[in-house]
């Protein structure tokens, strides 16, 4: 078990190391390059890499779910390895101390700080939904970013504008990616597993680079499969061995949840591969659909859950109905039209037939 | 001359709250507490198919992660009349015991007792005399001189590098800091083995519920664990005995440690038993059901009213209409479209986003009311109800923590030292401490009914055509959380989210009446305008949720 | 009367014709089955992997498609007269003209009847709508298909969102082919027998019968 104070297990990450390593690395490596040179200089300047994390629209899972981590644990990771200089969960100022600490950060630390957000920002009726310190969340993110080395967007909220961007999207809800100018890493997921930021933190100060991404910003190393390419039921799967219905005898036998709406074919994560909690489990171990929690919009595209496919509108037409019903009444009103268009012609050749004849 | 002193934003809580005092004479005369983030979660949710709500419903918080997932399929299932299978009643009962540990270990260690705990007064500290400390409160093992002394280096490490991190700009030094070197460096010990302990918790809470923050196992009609003993990929008993060694670790921890330190804070801190009670009417949910109906219970719940413990009256079921008649929520003071108070099932959510106006509207959060009455849920809620109905669980562990800070004190204290800010630090860590134990006691009930060849786990919902109204009650880390639902032709048509965090941190109503954290802040000591640390302490009390609170 | 033969169709949109009816009716029973599998099972080892081998049916039908698509752009703008776009769009006299008698004569208005090498206008305008069909419904199943390819990706997040919009999408204009294919051969059966070019039997031969001009 990790302990946090235990000095054997905290070999302290050298500096030194991690230039070297980054010179080496990124002659092997080619992405972003443009930032590298702002970090290498961070990491020189402070002992430990100043990071400021701002909290909007959002509930704090993001940030639970680092309590959850096991390595780094969160012990070591803020006492070892980064600086976390603002994060209004667990810092001790609060109110204009805690400001203080804010604006003093980004001005000593100007360009050399990481910024990691957590929430979505509201921007309907100027951004008036959500406030800290008076200012919105909009006003401060465009504070605040442009002074940042990199940006990090941790949460499908912070990505994708979340669970309150789901229509009607009340607040008029976004992600950081569509107000910040410049490359955002998005850490998607409600909320994701800690691993994906911490490895994407780990890869950056080892390298002083960011790891691939994927074309909507998620690393690869997280987000590169879905869900089901590497499921467990996956077997059953293809032997077509389903659950029909929660705890029937095929849900006993721990066989495949695509018929109760597991969304793990259309689901870029590695929740599959490397698990929750250090317990090896994840949604569908314990016999629960994965409902798509680190793709765009999944609120509104994977719904209702426990269906097969979703009931998202038709391109254009506003109306929200699904597939199947529409289609079979397409080919019903079809048949039927045919059925008709063929009688009518058998008809008038009946009539015409006979006025032939005479 | 009554000064205006603005926080915001309060840290080391979740969510986005400010809180505006007026002092005079070094005490708190006028208090408001205003949330400061709006999502509209209860307009989301309209017209969507109500078994998804709950995963909905779920991101109000990842603090209180699976709360309203309780609440949730619980009021679905109320509006349907729907009975959930007893192993999914027991696989419930210890979602919620097992994330009540995380919650209030979290709680207590990380946003709340670098209140009371000086961190840098910890480098003056002796180990081995903290080392002697330690072992009057308690035979922890973690409790060495050699531990100690490589805390109190890791202190030493991290202030000498400049970059103090989360520390930073803090109120070390505070006049209102008043333990000795010695018992905050025993405090930075247990902050830092906290997150250790309560990383067990969210372990054993993973292993039933997929992962979290965030469960994947709940279902309208029950839980998606299947159970079946001889599977590889379901509950058997190696993923249940691995839940229940972790349970026994975290115990162990809650009851050798969390309730210590709390004793020791609270007998430490003497002089601010007085301080912090605010309202006194107490509200509380029965849960931890013990039947499928939800009729017995392991947590009583009721209402005592102006501190009163003989005006208790029990809440008996889930149906209990002592309780689902008398709730209404009142927008007369926050940024919403009109004035009334309503019950939540006629209610609506129509933002009208304003500014911060002390005589006007100033909050996100709506007024929770009982019998028109502003009510303080949590733990505390939960004790003093219990202790009123001679609970026995209850007595006996409220009067054993009684004791022990009086013998810590060095003066007898009673239950009246409960209403109080220190009260609700002791009343959660006793909460916590019994919660370990019916953890345990309903890992037994599942396997006991399981070894009986129940395997059941789920009955399908079926949704009738018309209108049904179902209310989900459920009692949170942070108290009483009620979840109001009409459904309309297998739809939803109305959702209404009563939180714990608002009744606390709700404004006034139309009735001018202030909400639990107003009415407590008022009268606390503040030494010093400019580091209001002493506001903190009460707010931090009460784990304040905003996220929660307003949704 | 007097008929004599014409050659319309080129061996390459015979080809292209069969491929895509063929391909499809394989595409539409894996499609169904693969959205809800209909057969379940408890028993292991039965060695039969339905849904394995329902997917790869699929894939396998999805690149003949794919491929007679393709056939098609290119005889869209190599073809034969007949086989070009132009001969499909109502953009000359003759081509207007086309459409309104056919719908006329749909309509049983008016039996009169352009004796036409090529398609009837409608027919040519709802063939390209069909294959525009078709080459969604190719990006949102190689999107699938292909999920940590770079370039698909790309294409189809800019196109569709997340994979699953692109599932509902594909799922959605199977629906089109299918009611596509019942008109279709119902059309080409009632012209069969209303007209005398034979059409029913163009598609085999690429020959279609015409009245001879004296
Ligand atoms: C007329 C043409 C086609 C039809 C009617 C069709 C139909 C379908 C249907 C109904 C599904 C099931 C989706 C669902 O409801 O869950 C499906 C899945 C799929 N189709 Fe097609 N499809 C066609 C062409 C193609 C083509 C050209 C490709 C490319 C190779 C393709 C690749 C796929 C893939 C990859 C899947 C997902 C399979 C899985 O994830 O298991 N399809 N198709
Ligand atoms: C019994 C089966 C079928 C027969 C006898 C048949 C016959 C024909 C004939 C005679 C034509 C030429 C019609 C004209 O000149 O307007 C044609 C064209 C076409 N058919 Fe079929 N067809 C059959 C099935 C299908 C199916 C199942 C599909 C796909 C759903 C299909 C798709 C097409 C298309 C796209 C064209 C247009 C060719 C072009 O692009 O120029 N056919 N078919
Ligand atoms: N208030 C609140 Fe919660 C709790 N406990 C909600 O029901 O914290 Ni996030
Ligand atoms: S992404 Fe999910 S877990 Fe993270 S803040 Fe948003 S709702 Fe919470
Ligand atoms: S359970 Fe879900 S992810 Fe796993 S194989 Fe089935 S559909 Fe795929
Ligand atoms: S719901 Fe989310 S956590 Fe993983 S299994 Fe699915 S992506
Ligand atoms: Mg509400």
């Amino acid at each position: 078990m990790a302990d946090t104070v235990n000095e054997t297990l905290v070999p302290r990450l050298d500096r030194r190391g991690f230039l070297k390593g980054c010179t080496m690395a990124a002659a092997a490596l080619g992405l972003s390059e443009t930032m590298v040179p702002k970090l290498v200089e961070a990491a020189t300047t402070a002992q430990r890499p100043p990071v400021v994390w701002l909290h909007f629209q959002e509930c704090t899972g993001c940030t639970e779910s680092l309590l959850r981590a096991s390595h780094p644990d969160l012990g070591r990771l803020l006492l070892d390895i980064i600086s976390l200089d603002y994060h209004e969960t667990v810092m001790a100022a609060a109110g204009h101390q805690a400001e203080k600490v804010l604006h003093d950060t980004i001005e000593k630390y100007n360009g050399k700080f990481v910024l990691i957000v957590e929430g979505a920002i509201p921007t309907k009726d100027n951004g008036i939904y959500c406030k800290i310190a008076g200012k919105t969340a909009m006003a401060i993110l465009a504070e605040v970013a442009p002074k940042a080395a990199a940006v990090i967007a941790i949460g499908t909220c912070a990505t994708f504008g979340g669970v309150q961007a789901a229509a009607p999207n009340p607040t008029g809800s976004v992600g950081v990616q569509s107000l910040v100018k410049g490359p955002v890493v998005n850490i998607s997921g409600c909320p994701p597993n800690p691993i994906a930021l911490l490895g994407t933190i780990l890869h950056f100060l080892t390298f002083n680079r960011l790891p691939a991404l994927d074309k909507l910003g998620r690393p690869l190393f997280a987000y590169g499969r879905r869900n089901h390419d590497h499921c467990e039921r996956r077997p059953h799967f293809d032997e077509g061995r389903f659950v029909e219905q929660f705890g029937d005898e095929f849900h006993k036998q721990a066989y495949c949840l695509y018929k109760v709406g597991c969304k793990g074919p259309e689901t870029f994560a590695n929740c599959s591969a490397v698990r929750f909690n250090d317990v090896d489990v994840w949604p569908v171990s314990v016999g629960h659909g994965c409902i798509g929690c680190t793709e765009p919009n999944f609120w509104d595209t994977m719904t209702p859950f426990y269906e097969r496919l979703p009931n998202v509108k038709i391109p254009g037409s506003g109306i929200i109905a699904d597939a199947d019903s529409v289609g079979k009444k397409v080919l019903g009103i079809t048949a039927a039209a045919v059925g008709i268009h063929a009688a009518v012609g058998i008809g008038k050749r009946l009539i015409k037939g006979k006025e032939d004849d005479k | 001359m009554a000064q205006r002193i603005t926080i915001d934003p309060i840290t080391r809580i979740e969510g986005h709250l400010r809180v505006d005092v007026e002092v005079d004479g070094g005490k708190v005369t006028k208090a408001w507490s205003s949330g400061q983030m709006f999502r509209g979660l209860e307009i989301i949710l309209k017209g969507r198919d109500p078994r998804d709500a709950w995963l909905f419903v779920q991101r109000i918080c990842g603090v209180c992660t699976t709360v309203h997932a309780l609440a949730s399929v619980r009021a679905v299932e109320n509006a349907l009349g729907l009975v959930i299978p007893t192993n999914a009643q027991y696989i419930r009962n210890m979602i919620q015991s097992i994330h009540a540990l995380h919650d209030h270990i979290v709680h207590f260690y990380a946003l709340s007792a670098l209140d009371w705990v000086d961190v840098v007064s910890a480098l003056k500290a002796d180990p081995v005399a903290t080392q002697k400390l330690a072992e009057t409160l308690s035979d922890w093992p973690g409790n060495s001189a050699k531990r100690f002394a490589a805390v109190k280096d890791k202190v030493k490490t991290l202030v000498d590098s400049g970059q103090l991190g989360p520390f930073a700009n803090a109120y070390w030094g505070h006049s209102a800091m008043k333990l000795p070197p010695e018992a905050n460096l025993m405090a930075v010990s247990h902050y830092l083995e906290a997150l250790d302990y309560q990383r067990k918790a969210t372990q054993a809470l993973a292993i039933i519920s997929g992962k979290n923050p965030h469960i994947q196992n709940l279902s309208v009609g029950g839980v998606t664990c299947a159970i079946n003993l001889d599977n590889d990929s379901t509950l058997n008993m190696e993923r249940l005995y691995f839940v229940k060694q972790l349970v026994e670790e975290v115990r162990g921890f809650i009851q050798q440690v969390y309730l210590s330190d709390v004793v020791a804070v609270g007998a430490l801190y003497k002089e601010w038993l007085p301080y912090g009670a605010g309202v006194t009417n107490y509200l509380a949910a029965p849960d931890m059901f013990l039947d499928k109906e939800g009729t017995k219970f392991d947590l009583p719940g009721g209402t005592v009213m102006g501190g009163d413990l003989k005006t208790v009256k029990p809440i008996s079921s889930l149906n209990d209409k002592y309780f689902k008649d008398n709730v209404q929520e009142s927008i007369a003071r926050a940024w919403y479209d009109g004035d009334w108070s309503k019950h939540p099932w006629e209610e609506s959510t129509d933002p009208k986003p304003g500014e911060f106006n002390a005589e006007g509207r100033y909050t996100w959060l709506k007024a929770p009311r009982f019998q028109g009455k502003p009510m303080q849920v949590g733990p505390l809620a939960q004790m003093v109800v219990g202790y009123a109905l001679g609970h026995e669980q209850i007595v006996k562990n409220v009067n054993g923590a009684l004791d022990r800070i009086s013998a810590v004190a060095g003066v007898k204290v009673g239950p009246e030292i409960l209403h109080s800010t220190i009260g609700r630090h002791a009343a959660r860590a006793v909460r916590a401490s019994m919660m370990a134990d019916l953890a345990l006691k309903h890992w037994g009930l599942l396997v006991e009914n399981v070894g009986k060849g129940d395997l059941e786990i789920f009955n399908p919902p079926v949704f009738p055509k018309g209108e049904q109204r179902g209310v989900g009650v459920h009692e949170a880390p942070r108290g009483l959380l009620s979840h109001w639902i009409v459904i309309e032709n297998g739809k939803i048509k109305n959702y209404q989210c009563v939180v714990p965090s608002t009744w606390n941190a709700g404004p006034r109503d139309a009735k001018d009446q202030m909400g639990p954290y107003e009415a407590s802040l008022v009268g606390n000591p503040i030494a010093d305008a400019e580091r209001p640390l002493e506001v903190l302490r009460t707010i931090h009390s009460f784990d304040p949720c905003i996220a929660c609170a307003v949704h | 009367m007097t008929y004599e033969k014409k050659k319309c169709w080129s061996i390459l949109l015979r080809l292209y014709h069969w491929g895509l009816a063929l391909s499809i009716v394989f595409l539409v029973t894996t499609g169904i089955y693969i959205n809800g599998p209909w057969s379940n099972t408890m028993q292991l080892g039965t060695g039969l992997f339905p849904m394995a081998w329902m997917r790869y049916t699929h894939f396998v039908a999805g690149y003949v498609f794919t491929a007679a698509v393709l056939i098609r752009v290119f005889l869209y703008i190599f073809g034969n007269a007949q086989e070009r776009i132009t001969d499909c769009l109502p953009i000359t006299g003759r081509n207007i003209q086309n459409l309104g008698k056919t719908l006329l004569q749909y309509s049983y208005i008016s039996d009169a009847h352009d004796e036409r090498l090529g398609h009837n206008v409608l027919a040519g305008l709802t063939y390209l709508i069909t294959i525009l069909a078709a080459i969604f419904q190719l990006a949102s199943g190689f999107f699938m298909l292909f999920p940590e390819s770079a370039t698909w990706q790309g294409l189809g997040v800019s196109i569709f969102g997340n994979q699953q919009e692109a599932r509902f999408i594909h799922h959605l204009l199977m629906w089109w082919f299918i009611i596509f294919a019942v008109i279709h051969v119902y059309l080409v059966i009632w012209n069969d027998l209303t007209g005398p070019e034979g059409l029913v039997s163009s598609i085999f031969t690429g020959v279609k019968f015409k009245h001879k001009k004296a």
